[in-house]
């Protein structure tokens, strides 16, 4: 893939496919998919494409680009604008901070990180729209929400292995 | 490898470090400063949205038609499994349906009919546009969906949705080719209705879940289970009639309303171009035509109490054939002139 491209451009791609990826997420998202008949939600796919890069690639993905992309998925999946920016923010920064224990581990345990920062990720996200509208929301589609995300990890992992392991051919 | 490069980093260029933590907390402080920003000011947050929408629309279609082709193909499965009852059960329907029909066609004409002699104002027809639903973000705090319809198919902010079997929402914002719809089911959605067999009123009150509430019933109201639940038409934002759905759930205190339109199995929506009606300070019977003959009644009732007496004196007394009435307006009775 790309090989035989220039450096400017191997270079170029590599700093945006990260990030087109996450924006491919949040797109999916926004689209009517009956994932959960329980209640009508879609899994943070976004967070786990910025939670990988985290880990394994931070220097591929900015803090303004988590930034934009956070303030993108609140234009089109509505809740508080600013809401996903702090929440993007929030994984980005806890998961750059931790990554070098996570990166030499096995794929349990950065499952397992994914899980917390995902549950903190959830309560923020209860906590502030809690503040933002006043009101004490149902906790159970945030639970089904969080849970579904963490369940569908593995699965969108393997997907961003492979485009890391593509990528860092580039490089 | 990966780690041993990221240590030399850090070691030699603490600074651009310390740059990355002071771009990542200014970040961290223009999120926060966009929540509160949003919470102030409502309509510049909606403004943004649905440039975004706009911007992003054609990708999030291309998105979804994997995802609809997906939930079509299971749904063909679903539907050739159970070809030869639905089949039988069509036919059935149908039969039902024919015979409804003709009902309502007869009804249809009779009510148009009645309207005439009552000179009832005639409420205007509504055009709609059909346009597909591409997105229906699927997040805790809010039930909308986007629709790929915008100003150009000539919609508006307000104009209430339609599914298959009633109304579902009404539009919140519009861009240049995409809208967002508020649905009933959103914790901000009020929308007046009207409970049909019970003439009762009340605003029907989303609170995310998938049953809104019924706010504002009077105390001593007696609803049953299963009655209609169509719009009241009451502050004009809505016309009146449109099927909204069933009460299901008598609560203390309050009641529950099941949609009649599967809000998720909804791939087409109809916007109708609504213009919320204006409401007349002073309303003034129409008294040309036909109807001219009341206008001593109208005159009467307006003057004294409408007792039976005083009606039917005044018919009585002025009401004829040609002669100039006190409470026709001078243009009408120059047209009677006219038309003698």
């Amino acid at each position: 893939m790309g090989e035989t491209l220039p450096p400017q451009w191997r270079r170029n791609l590599i700093q945006v496919v990260p990030m087109l990826i996450t924006l491919a997420l949040i797109l999916v998202a926004a689209a009517p998919a009956q994932t959960s008949t329980v209640v009508p939600v879609t899994p943070m796919l976004a967070l786990m494409s910025i939670f990988y890069w985290s880990v394994y690639r931070p220097e591929w993905l900015s803090a303004p680009v988590v930034f934009f992309l956070g303030v993108i998925a609140d234009c089109l999946l509505g809740g508080p604008l600013g809401l996903n920016a702090i929440l993007y923010l929030f994984a980005y920064g806890v998961t750059t901070a931790q990554r070098l224990i996570l990166q030499s581990r096995p794929f349990a345990i950065s499952w397992l990180a994914f899980g917390m920062v995902t549950l903190t990720c959830t309560a923020l996200s209860w906590l502030i729209g809690a503040l933002f509208y006043g009101t004490l929301f149902d906790p159970l589609p945030f639970m089904v929400q969080a849970l579904l995300t963490v369940l569908l990890f593995p699965l969108f992992a393997r997907g961003l292995i492979w485009a890391e392991v593509r990528l860092a051919r580039l490089a | 490898m990966r780690i041993r490069e990221t240590k030399v980093m850090h070691h030699a260029m603490p600074l651009r470090a310390w740059g990355h933590r002071l771009a990542f907390g200014l970040f961290v402080f223009a999120a926060i400063a966009l929540i509160i920003l949003s919470r102030i000011d409502q309509s510049l947050s909606d403004r943004l949205r649905q440039s975004v929408l706009d911007i992003f629309a054609p990708a999030i279609t291309v998105v979804q038609e994997p995802v609809g082709a997906f939930n079509q193909a299971v749904a063909e499965v679903r539907a050739l499994i159970a070809l030869r009852d639905q089949n039988l059960a069509l036919l059935e329907s149908n039969r039902r349906l024919q015979h409804w029909r003709d009902t309502a066609l007869q009804l249809e004409h009779e009510n148009s009919q009645l309207r005439d002699l009552l000179l009832t104002s005639k409420e205007p027809l509504q055009n709609f546009v059909t346009a597909r639903a591409i997105g229906d973000p699927g997040g805790p705090f809010v039930r909308t969906l986007i629709l790929r319809t915008g100003v150009e198919a000539g919609i508006d902010k307000g104009d209430p949705v339609l599914g298959d079997n009633g109304l579902i929402g009404r539009v919140i914002t519009v861009g240049r080719t995409s809208s967002r719809v508020l649905l009933l089911t959103d914790l901000n959605s009020r929308v007046p209705v009207l409970i049909a067999d019970s003439r009762i009123r009340g605003i029907l009150t989303g609170d995310n879940t998938a049953q809104p509430r019924i706010a504002f019933l009077p105390q001593s109201a007696e609803i049953g289970e299963g009655e209609r639940v169509i719009t009241s038409g009451d502050g004009g934002l809505f016309p009146q009639g449109l099927t909204v759905g069933r009460v299901v759930r008598l609560e203390d205190g309050g009641i529950r309303v099941a949609l009649s339109t599967d809000i998720a199995r909804q791939e087409f929506l109809r916007v109708m171009k609504y213009t919320p009606l204006a409401v007349d300070p002073v309303p003034q019977p129409d008294l040309s035509g036909p109807m001219r003959m009341l206008a001593p009644l109208w005159a009467a009732a307006k003057d004294a109490p409408p007792t039976a007496q005083s009606c039917t004196g005044a018919t009585l007394g002025t009401g004829g054939e040609g002669v100039p009435l006190p409470m026709q307006r001078p243009e009408d009775a120059a047209r009677q002139a006219a038309a003698r």
